[in-house]
């Protein structure tokens, strides 16, 4: 190298921190973002002026500019932002809330805890699941929203609160912190089965399953008609799919007292053993290169499962690869996960939303935002621009409309009754891996038993072990 | 026809040679393997390129080739991922890294390398320990140290450029990849460069530097290469936009329950490109530099 060329490097080096000294950065970090409430004594009227008594009394939540740390990405998080957008410029309160994505569920996980071992505050509010709650309580990092919700004057009134869905909101309380409410479900989401109804009809059958043996027999046919290994039913080994089998066969993953792991009931070795069995006899198969929508809609798969909010997704891709192959459409639909109960069991699951401890006006003015957002008008325009689930029985009557026009989503939303969920226990996130591992195990010929009791032992004593932390 | 007999005996004994068969067949077998690498390095590449050419239909079909390039694609991905955004961003972060890196790893690896201080050994010892560790044990110190940092300094690290770039600036890796090259470096020329008045900074700017292209440029690509992929760290260290890399953008074609595999495909090409344009320019000084720094298996 010689000297022209090291003059070179350096002068490249000092362009490229020119460069980057250019632009000034118009995002700072989360804690230098609060802004004081603008002083003043006229502020101390009006809507939204702090509470004279009450837990809540003298907190000011105006003018807070808060960070929302999100996982919604492409035009999901497009159409958050004009929500968003209209929150800012028509709240009383003069709040701000900047959302931002911040990758997925996992970096957002690991977001979370490097900003708390550093001593900051992560954003105002964050996103993750009920076992990142009970994780993340560890070191006291998030607010009980039973302190907003039951306040005289920041709360909910006794109607607006039983107009939420029970079930969804008990999610968030932790018998472990003291039935502290960590999170809030501002959306829902449902593990269901997707099928092909003009395919079904051309193979005989008039309708969707609704029990294990219905469905065997149609993804069997369906694998026949390809006779080249597709066809069937594409299996999903997730843990969320796991329990959903074992929902519908009448059990359940989590023991009596919801402590602990049961993964070998007898429901669980049912479902596997059906899987297997498909598997083994080809009406079954793993598809490995993506989400499963492009190949139910290209008539590879009669069958697959997997979460509701795919719906536009597998909606999009049935008119695409419709029009790229040159033939109309087929009908489709999604149904129950086939079940030996009387009714179905339908896996409900989706992540909360969660107030990050801090400056109260911070934590109030956070409260705010979510207050609003769940509300019915705004639910439903979130569930049109997600498809999600509403957390409210009175954001149904916004949504008629919207169900004409997506019957699938009426399908779906028609299950909704039946709701059981995943454990929300400390140690879920290892434990999924877990589960997961031993579904692949069992397809490539380990013994079911013995590998759903491995699972069982490995599974409490990981939650042995955090919980042995929390105490 | 009498030199073609000629030929012909003078082959006979070769051919009879157990050792020149040998050879030849060790010839035969070496190339095989080559070739079989080769194709297991190329053809991910190649399937990559056809994904990126086909229809939604084809992409997910199985297809080896797609019936009719759809060039779109590209644009397509650009756009949608907002690449004239986050290519300018990795460009910037990548410049600044692999300059500063160039910078710090040469002035440590010369110390290293041609220097003489109490507990050299054992430093280098300890600072080759950190290439054991897995990248991802590193993000919460590396994390907590930044934020330190952007709180004590008068420009904010985090969701800024230095938090991007100064902690890859120092790399064990070109720190150890350096100090090989530099030790091949005879001792005489620096008896010479004494005599000539030159101190240690001076010697190493004029001397080992210029002697030292091959390595120099192979940090630098490999540099380049880990700057331009980082994904997790980025998204750690960062809260908008404003700084995100190019590989961030190609997270838009994965969403909870569908992705895009066309386009998830063409975005990949338009994020690879620069390495392979810069391998491309720089491969003959990167060979040089992997051989002679002992490097190699």
């Amino acid at each position: 190298m010689n000297t022209k060329r090291l003059w070179m490097v350096a002068t490249l080096l000092v362009a490229a921190l020119v460069l980057a000294a250019c632009p000034a950065p118009a995002a700072q970090a989360p804690a230098a973002m609060e802004e004081k409430a603008p002083a003043g004594e006229a502020m101390d009227e009006g809507p939204c002026a702090p509470a004279a008594d009450g837990p809540l009394a003298g907190i000011d939540p105006r003018g807070q500019t808060i960070v929302w740390w999100h996982q919604h990405r492409g035009s999901r998080e497009e159409k958050l932002a004009v929500i968003v957008e209209d929150f800012n410029a028509n709240n009383e309160c003069g709040i701000v809330l900047d959302a931002q994505n911040q990758g997925g569920y996992n970096d957002i996980r690991d977001k979370v805890n490097a900003s708390t071992a550093s001593g900051e505050q992560p954003a105002s509010l964050i996103v993750g699941y009920q076992n990142d709650q009970a994780f993340y309580q560890l070191n006291g990092v998030l607010a009980d929203f039973d302190t907003f919700i039951d306040d005289p004057a920041w709360g909910f009134t006794a109607e607006e609160r039983a107009d939420f869905f029970a079930s969804f909101m008990e999610q968030g309380v932790h018998p472990v912190f003291d039935n502290q409410r960590l999170g809030f479900p501002p959306n829902r989401s449902m593990e269901v089965l997707y099928y092909n109804q003009t395919w079904l009809e051309e193979l005989g059958f008039a309708g969707p399953p609704t029990t294990p043996e219905a469905f065997e027999e149609m993804a069997c046919a369906g694998a026949a008609a390809n006779g080249d290994g597709t066809g069937g039913y594409i299996l999903r080994d997730d843990a969320s799919a796991m329990a959903s089998w074992t929902f519908a066969l009448g059990g359940n993953v989590l023991n009596e007292d919801n402590t602990g792991y049961v993964y070998n009931g007898q429901a669980t070795i049912d479902a596997m053993t059906l899987l297997k069995r498909m598997f083994d006899n080809g009406c079954a198969y793993f598809f490995t290169e993506g989400y499963p929508n492009p190949e139910f809609a290209a008539r590879r798969a009669s069958f697959t499962q997997g979460s509701s909010s795919g719906l536009p997704f597998y909606a999009n891709d049935m008119v695409t690869i419709a029009e790229e192959q040159g033939r109309d459409m087929d009908v489709w639909g999604v149904t129950a996960i086939p079940y030996t109960t009387e009714n179905p069991v339908q896996n409900i699951y989706g992540a909360d939303v969660m107030i990050t401890a801090g400056p109260p006006e911070q934590e109030l003015a956070a409260w705010l935002f979510i207050k609003w957002f769940t509300t019915p008008e705004v639910q439903a325009r979130w569930v049109e621009a997600s498809n999600y689930f509403p957390t409210r029985a009175g954001t149904e009557a916004h949504l008629s409309g919207y169900v004409e026009e997506n019957p699938q989503y009426g399908e779906a939303l028609a299950l909704l009754g039946y709701g059981a969920y995943e454990p929300q226990l400390i140690s879920y996130q290892a434990v999924r891996d877990a589960a997961e591992t031993a579904f692949n195990e069992i397809m490539q010929g380990a013994d079911i038993q013995a590998t759903l009791d491995a699972l069982t032992e490995t599974a409490n004593e990981l939650q042995e072990e955090l919980m042995g932390e929390v105490e | 026809m009498a030199n073609e007999a000629l030929a012909g005996r003078a082959l006979r004994p070769q051919q009879a040679d157990p050792a020149a068969r040998r050879a030849a067949l060790n010839q035969v077998i070496i190339y095989t393997v080559l070739t079989v690498g080769a194709a297991a390095a190329i053809l991910p590449f190649l399937y990559t390129v056809s994904v990126s050419l086909m229809n939604l239909t084809e992409a997910t079909g199985g297809r080896a080739l797609p019936s009719t390039p759809q060039w779109s694609n590209y644009t397509e991905a650009w756009r949608d991922a907002q690449f004239s955004l986050y290519f300018m961003n990795s460009v910037k972060i990548t410049l600044i890294s692999v300059g500063g890196a160039v910078v710090f790893c040469a002035l440590a690896a010369y110390a290293f390398a041609q220097m003489e201080f109490p507990g050299k050994s054992f430093l280098f010892t300890l600072l080759l320990s950190t290439l054991m560790l897995p990248e991802a044990i590193t993000w919460v110190p590396n994390f907590i140290t930044v934020s330190w940092l952007g709180r004590i300094s008068p420009i904010p690290w985090i969701n800024n450029w230095p938090s991007l770039t100064i902690p890859f600036m120092a790399s064990a890796f070109g720190i150890f990849l350096l100090r090989q090259f530099f030790q091949q470096i005879p001792r005489e020329l620096w008896d010479s460069a004494q005599i000539d008045g030159s101190g240690h900074f001076r010697y190493l700017i004029t001397v080992v530097l210029p002697l030292s292209s091959a390595a120099v440029m192979t940090l630098v690509l490999f540099g380049f290469v880990g700057a331009w992929n980082a994904l997790a760290w980025p998204i750690l260290v960062t809260t908008s936009s404003d700084w995100r890399p190019i590989s961030y953008g190609l997270l838009v074609f994965l969403d909870e329950a569908g992705a895009l595999l066309h386009l998830q495909m063409a975005g990949a090409i338009i994020t690879m490109l620069p390495i392979v344009v810069l391998y491309f320019f720089t491969q003959r000084h990167f060979i040089e530099g992997i051989a002679t720094t002992g490097l190699k298996g």
